[in-house]
């Protein structure tokens, strides 16, 4: 009678070994193989993982998505938050802010990769003809940095609001007590951030944190549409990379490897993250 | 240094919570707003406060009329229901705080020296290098309650600082106000719904119902000299009963006459009117187990009897209504006995029964003169 209580956890073990573990193990067997077309599989040991980690095509859209993903993060999360703290409060304005902001959230990855794609075409989008009046040739199909920038703002504008929603709910359930308390005490707008809103939030940052650094690890339809991954490789990131070695190089075996390292990148920069959020704000009052 | 507040007025959307409040509050009394939650304590408290504004009326402060002054200038000190104290900063810093941002400026030492004061005065100066998070609800709540004395402020305002602790906390922070406030130079409101806290701690008491003061006096006569019914039946623990009786006098004597038919005699109580229904208020204290039916007794039925030590709360069924008494000694009697009780005429109130004013009052309740008293003739 003991064990009845994994009884009840069957069914959902049941679904997650089947959606999530088997095709794991599944696809760390396949990292230890060379699968080429029309030959048999056969075994090569750890001579997947090495060629990658050495591969500059690796290393490259390693460097290009840390560099994406830091760049997602310090601007999407102080501004997810400045813009929860400007919102209103409550009234009849709360509910326009939220479906406005609801809106990117619900149109899917491929669907703003093409919205962008017709915003910076050459010939009928927006955003070159809107950088001629000022005399700057944008192109997103020659210059390396207009695609970077291009395809960081499209992050910003398709996935900030999330960062909003979250931060919103959080201060919202903040007590309306410890800004009445501040207020008292005389502190500033500053202090009262500072001291208030920042360590009530600490949760809910850590929660937006995670879920921007694990999404923008993933990022692949929408430049993947926008760019194809150029000029060049320059927008190329690991998600890109990975589909690229598995599927358009036939390479089962070095696509599987990839994965795997893609897999443990994400967990190692989460746990680390988490660590360091955690740890963060804990008694720290010196500096007033 | 007391607050006076004139006609004070203030909805929310179409509720009136505060309806034309007038209060005189004593400097240096604990003066307890008391009413059952929800009524309004709350607002009052911001607004006396300085956190919120009032939709019209004023409050002054010593004379004063602090309309426009923003309560970051006034001297005013405010602990909550929820325990607010800085997440991020220790215990230590969360006491300085109030000091350190303040006009004046405080020298470092100084700032410790208060520091550890006010620890020691509320008993937390063993955890002041702990984060809020980490200290238990009665000492979180101590922190607050350092947080809001050590500005050593002229009003300090709580709002029902004791609701979120357990019995014993309660009980030891009861006591530590009494200690504290007897010695400090602050005006202290106090918001609580419940009346045994407001009549072992306040000096004055002032009850709110319907957004209205409907009376605000000192404890002692707030308690013997309920002039309103609500504030009958909610100061006192277990509450007072209260009986509907109509008054008569024939050839027999005085009496008032229950629904059942039951004569209770009305002793030397005046001003009453023949044939008129009044509510009749009598506190469970003043029922006496008797043995006799004997004149002025009524036969409550027996619910269950609540026993701490030694003294019994006897939980009753009369007439349709629950009625409370208390005995000094353990009362061992079956549910659904019907147990007689004698009662003073001497010690009754008396009530109108449309306005729910004090009619008459027993002569062996202590009086207490007061010149706008409407039983004085």
């Amino acid at each position: 009678m003991k064990q009845r209580p994994w009884l009840f956890l069957l069914p959902a073990l049941l679904l997650v070994s089947l959606s999530a573990f088997i095709p794991l193990i599944t696809v760390i067997n396949y990292s230890q193989l060379t699968i080429l077309p029309g030959t048999e599989p056969y075994f090569a040991g750890l001579e997947n993982f090495v060629a990658i980690l050495e591969d500059e095509a690796f290393q490259g859209a390693l460097g290009r998505q840390i560099l994406f993903s830091f760049l997602v993060l310090i601007t999407e999360i102080p501004l997810g938050l400045g813009l929860a703290i400007c919102m209103p409060k409550e009234g009849p304005w709360v509910g326009v802010c939220l479906v406005l902001l609801g809106i990117p959230l619900l149109i899917p990855w491929n669907v703003v990769g093409i919205i962008w794609r017709v915003f910076t075409r050459s010939d009928i989008g927006v955003l070159p003809a809107f950088f001629d009046w000022f005399g700057y040739s944008y192109s997103i199909s020659s210059s390396t940095f207009d695609a970077w920038w291009t395809v960081l703002v499209m992050d910003i504008w398709h996935w900030t609001p999330l960062v909003v929603l979250i931060c919103y709910a959080g201060i919202q359930a903040i007590p309306k007590e410890y800004y009445m308390a501040a207020k008292i005490d005389r502190a500033s707008p500053w202090k009262t951030f500072r001291y208030v809103t920042l360590p009530n939030l600490r949760g809910v940052l850590i929660i937006a944190v995670l879920l921007r650094l694990m999404d923008s690890f993933k990022i692949y339809a929408e430049p993947f549409v926008l760019t194809g991954g150029g000029p060049g490789s320059s927008t190329t990131f690991l998600s890109t990379y990975t589909s690229r070695m598995a599927i358009g190089g036939f390479e089962m075996g070095r696509g599987a490897a990839t994965s795997l390292i893609y897999f443990f990148i994400v967990i190692l920069f989460s746990f680390v993250i988490y660590i360091v959020m955690l740890n963060l704000g804990q008694g720290a009052g010196g500096d007033q | 240094m007391g607050i006076r507040v004139e006609n004070l007025h203030k909805s929310f959307g179409t509720e009136k919570v505060l309806d034309g409040i007038n209060l005189e509050i004593p400097d240096r009394s604990f003066f307890s707003v008391v009413a059952p939650t929800g009524a309004g304590k709350t607002t009052l408290l911001r607004i006396l406060a300085g956190i919120e504004p009032a939709d019209a009326g004023t409050v002054y402060y010593d004379g004063q009329d602090m309309t426009d002054v923003a309560v970051q200038t006034r001297s005013v000190g405010m602990v909550y229901q929820k325990f607010i104290n800085y997440p991020s900063l220790t215990v230590r810093e969360n006491l300085a705080s109030p000091l350190q941002v303040s006009d004046q400026n405080h020298s470092q030492e100084e700032i410790e020296r208060r520091v550890q004061e006010t620890a020691e005065m509320l008993q937390i100066d063993h955890i002041l290098d702990n984060l809020p998070e980490e200290v238990s609800g009665g000492e979180a709540q101590r922190t607050a309650i350092s947080r809001a004395l050590i500005k050593e402020p002229d009003y300090l305002f709580m709002d029902e600082p004791l609701a979120n602790l357990d019995y014993k906390l309660r009980e030891g922070l009861r006591s530590d106000f009494e200690r504290l406030f007897s010695e400090q130079d602050t005006t202290v409101v106090y918001a609580t719904p419940q009346a045994g806290d407001a009549l072992a701690m306040s000096t004055h008491i002032g009850f709110l119902h319907d957004g209205n003061i409907i009376q605000a006096a000192p404890r002692d006569e707030m308690y013997f000299r309920p002039r309103h019914l609500p504030v009958a039946e909610f100061l006192g623990e277990p509450p007072m009963n209260v009986l509907p009786a109509t008054f008569n006098e024939d050839n027999t004597g005085r009496y008032f006459e229950l629904d059942d038919g039951t004569h209770l005699e009305a002793g030397s109580l005046s001003a009453l009117s023949p044939g008129t229904e009044y509510l009749l208020g009598f506190r469970p204290q003043d029922m006496t187990l008797t043995e006799n039916g004997a004149g002025t007794t009524i036969h409550p039925e027996l619910s269950f009897v609540e026993t701490v030590g030694s003294t019994s709360t006897l939980h009753m069924h009369f007439q349709g209504k629950e009625i409370y008494a208390l005995n000094e000694d353990p009362v061992h009697r079956k549910t659904g006995s019907a147990i007689p009780f004698a009662l003073d005429p001497e010690k009754f109130y008396v009530y109108d029964s449309e306005s729910g004013d004090l009619v008459a009052a027993g002569e062996q309740i202590p009086s207490f003169s007061q010149q706008h008293s409407p039983f004085d003739g």
